[in-house]
């Protein structure tokens, strides 16, 4: 019932979140690590006692539009976080934000909030990785731009960022919603007016995915992006990519070579037959996400 | 966030969706209805009453809508006395 109270709270947080938040609605979701369901006290107390065997790599996994943490979880159990512990000695944080404010402001919350973390952690951190799915990716982007501004010492421990599924560049069906909601609001009928209105009330965070990401990929880090693609045919996978990301922004240009800054090709994995959703929790991709890790950055 | 903090936003939205909600119906069934009006209006012989009859139309249309307003604020009132007293009840 939890788990499922949590989607629920998540997927209206996505929709309408940035209402609740103006209105201090309590369901709106505050910027938090969660174990176990439940938010965690950053604070080095709170932090010795959620992790006692805390290790010197923390990987701090941020999920999507309308996701909880349990977006991660893969049919066994496990997850990309708990891989990473057994693997490669990594300790999981897992982020829950309201989805539903705009990017920037989630950001900002988020680098403040991994400030607080670097501070309180009870062992010797050395590396900080995040890993953001879809949405989660663009937070994490806007969250190393803001420790820029604010020159926030966590960003020092980040050597590499991982990017699975997110829309550097946008997503079509946002934009389309923007087209649909400016016809219907343009036809000089009530209802279609109405329909209009309520086609707008979608939250900021959802509006924010219609454009390319306003800031660069960050230098002094090493980017690592996974893209889904339904289909095997090279123009559909372009065309589509995983059904809510077509390939070019997956890929932030990469595979259309028209993006503002193209990455190694080794930096960017397209998985064939994996559906957005579905890349949150993917054995394949998890191979590769190992595969970034394992390797010393330089 | 404490379970009772959900229970009240939950009641919040409920409140503002059916407030918000009220007023845009409100407004689509006015403006739906004005149109035969405003042509009825134009007819000479019908005009007078036509314009009787829109007047009682919006006025109806405004009571039924304020009505379920008014009812929904206290609704709205009951719960949070009712979820203050939840809250300050010893657990």
């Amino acid at each position: 019932m939890g788990k499922r109270l949590e989607m629920a709270v998540a997927a209206l947080n996505g929709a309408v979140g940035d209402y609740l938040a103006r209105t201090g609605n309590g369901l709106a979701t505050e910027m938090a690590f969660v174990k176990d369901g439940a938010p965690l006290a950053v604070t080095r107390a709170g932090l010795a006692a959620a992790f006692p065997d805390a290790t010197s790599r923390a990987v701090v996994l941020v999920p999507g539009l309308m996701c909880s943490e349990s977006i991660w979880q893969m049919p066994d159990g496990d997850d990309y976080g708990t891989l990473l512990a057994r693997d490669l000695g990594f300790t999981p944080l897992y982020a829950r934000y309201n989805t539903g404010l705009s990017i920037p402001d989630n950001g900002a919350r988020l680098a403040a909030l991994l400030e607080a973390l670097v501070g309180a952690w009870p062992a010797p951190l050395d590396e900080l990785l995040p890993l953001g799915f879809s949405m989660g990716g663009l937070v994490v982007r806007s969250a190393c731009h803001a420790a820029t501004l604010e020159g926030h010492g966590w960003l020092k421990l980040v050597r590499r960022a991982i990017y699975v599924g997110t829309p550097h560049h946008g997503a079509p069906l946002e934009r389309i919603g923007r087209v649909v909601a400016r016809v219907l609001a343009a036809v000089p009928d009530p209802y279609t007016r109405l329909a209009a209105q309520l086609g707008d009330m979608r939250s900021e965070g959802v509006k924010d995915l219609g454009d390319a990401h306003p800031v660069p990929l960050l230098d002094g880090i090493r980017h690592y992006l996974v893209a889904g693609s339904l289909s095997t045919d090279p123009r559909l996978a372009a065309l589509f990519g995983d059904a809510m990301v077509p390939m070019g922004s997956g890929t932030n240009g990469l595979a259309q070579a028209r993006g503002t800054r193209a990455l190694p090709p080794g930096h960017v994995k397209v998985v064939a037959g994996v559906g957005h959703i579905a890349l949150a929790h993917d054995p394949h991709v998890y191979a590769q996400i190992r595969e970034w890790c394992e390797k010393e950055p330089s | 966030m404490s379970d009772l903090a959900r229970w009240r936003g939950l009641a919040a939205l409920v409140r503002d969706a059916i407030e918000h909600g009220s007023r845009a119906v409100e407004r689509v069934q006015k403006e739906t209805a004005n149109r035969p009006f405003v042509v009825l209006e134009h007819i000479p012989p019908i005009a007078g009453p036509a314009r009787a009859v829109h007047l009682v139309h919006d006025v109806t249309v405004s009571g039924v809508h304020g009505a379920v307003r008014l009812v929904n604020r206290a609704v709205g009132v009951a719960l949070d006395a009712a979820l203050a007293l939840a809250d300050e009840r010893p657990r």
